[in-house]
């Protein structure tokens, strides 16, 4: 079994194309995880629905492998999430396409229901908030303030300028900071 | 993110908040069902099952273009189409200039008859 401290994820998908079966399982552990938990935000707290887009995005990663440039820009993980990012947007148009009421409400954030600022509120509340963004808001606000990702990643990974990514950075923090607006007191330290 | 306690809530209070949901979000990472991991892994399979069936398909296409390679290649495969066709030409057309050549080592076409064996014997015989 590779050891996954010598192996980075571009060397694990090597050996996943060159036949090692360890190689798929560790890749799995490491990657899929915050693929769902990604999907998840995308899909307005949907897990059933990002789990499938993870395994799609899977899938189309180890399609991928024989081809993967190790040497080119892109990780493995950085891959998935674009690929992860482009069908959750994809099903959303989906579902508003198909039927506008059979999306899910995010999660009423109503001041009282909460009681004492935990971890756990602050996920809830901020799920809700960001919900109310548009889909390419959301996307770029996840990946950079959840995910890390650095403003120029965040624009060759969703197609537009720096300039643009950073512009949608911009207004979906905005609407985020008023959207938790009305709960600063129950969503502060005390 | 933890909030400073001696700073005032003011304008700055919500990028506080909000400093605080994403660094809960970061954390907020599942490890995956059992369910999911088996599918992912199910297809990874498939995939690399895929992959070998395409290695030893370009394998012996490989080895098939070595060998063509080794026999000379296109260059072999041309010559032995012209000497084939000339020689087919050559049967049917049967040009009168080559009969100076049959007389010249004493073959003709009645002569040649004498040079093989004569099977009527054995036909006879069955």
């Amino acid at each position: 079994m590779p050891d996954p401290e010598v192996f980075s994820d571009d060397a694990l998908l090597l050996r996943f194309a060159r036949g090692d079966g360890q190689a798929a399982a560790l890749l799995t552990q490491r990657l899929a995880p915050r693929c769902v938990a990604f999907a998840t935000r995308m899909l307005n707290g949907d897990r059933a629905e990002a789990e499938d887009v993870t395994q799609e995005a899977m899938l189309r990663l180890w399609r991928q492998a024989p081809k993967w440039d190790a040497h080119g820009s892109a990780r493995p993980g950085t891959w998935l999430l674009k690929v992860a990012g482009n069908l959750c947007i994809d099903r959303l148009r989906r579902a508003r396409t198909l039927n506008i009421e059979a999306i899910a409400a995010p999660a009423d954030p109503a001041p009282g229901a909460l009681a004492k600022l935990e971890a756990s509120e602050r996920l809830v509340a901020l799920d809700a908030a960001l919900a109310t963004l548009p889909d390419r808001q959301r996307q770029a606000v996840v990946l950079r303030h959840i995910e890390g990702w650095s403003n120029p990643d965040i624009a060759t990974v969703m197609e537009i300028s720096v300039e643009a990514a950073e512009s949608l950075l911009g207004r979906g923090k905005r609407a985020l900071t008023q959207a938790l607006a009305p709960r600063r007191e129950e969503l502060s330290d005390g | 993110m933890a909030r400073d306690p001696m700073k005032p809530r003011g304008a700055g209070h919500e990028e506080d908040i909000l400093g605080d949901a994403f660094e809960a979000a970061q954390q907020d990472v599942r490890p995956l069902s059992p369910d999911l991991e088996a599918r992912i892994l199910m297809q990874a399979a498939q995939a690399q099952a895929g992959f070998a069936r395409e290695r030893e398909a370009n394998g012996l296409f490989a080895r098939l273009q070595r060998a063509w390679g080794e026999l000379g290649g296109w260059p072999v495969a041309a010559g032995l189409a012209t000497a084939t066709v000339a020689g087919l030409w050559l049967g049917v057309v049967s040009p009168p200039a080559l009969d100076a050549v049959w007389n010249g080592v004493g073959l003709t076409s009645a002569s040649l008859d004498g040079d093989f064996p004569d099977y009527e014997a054995f036909f006879e015989e069955i």
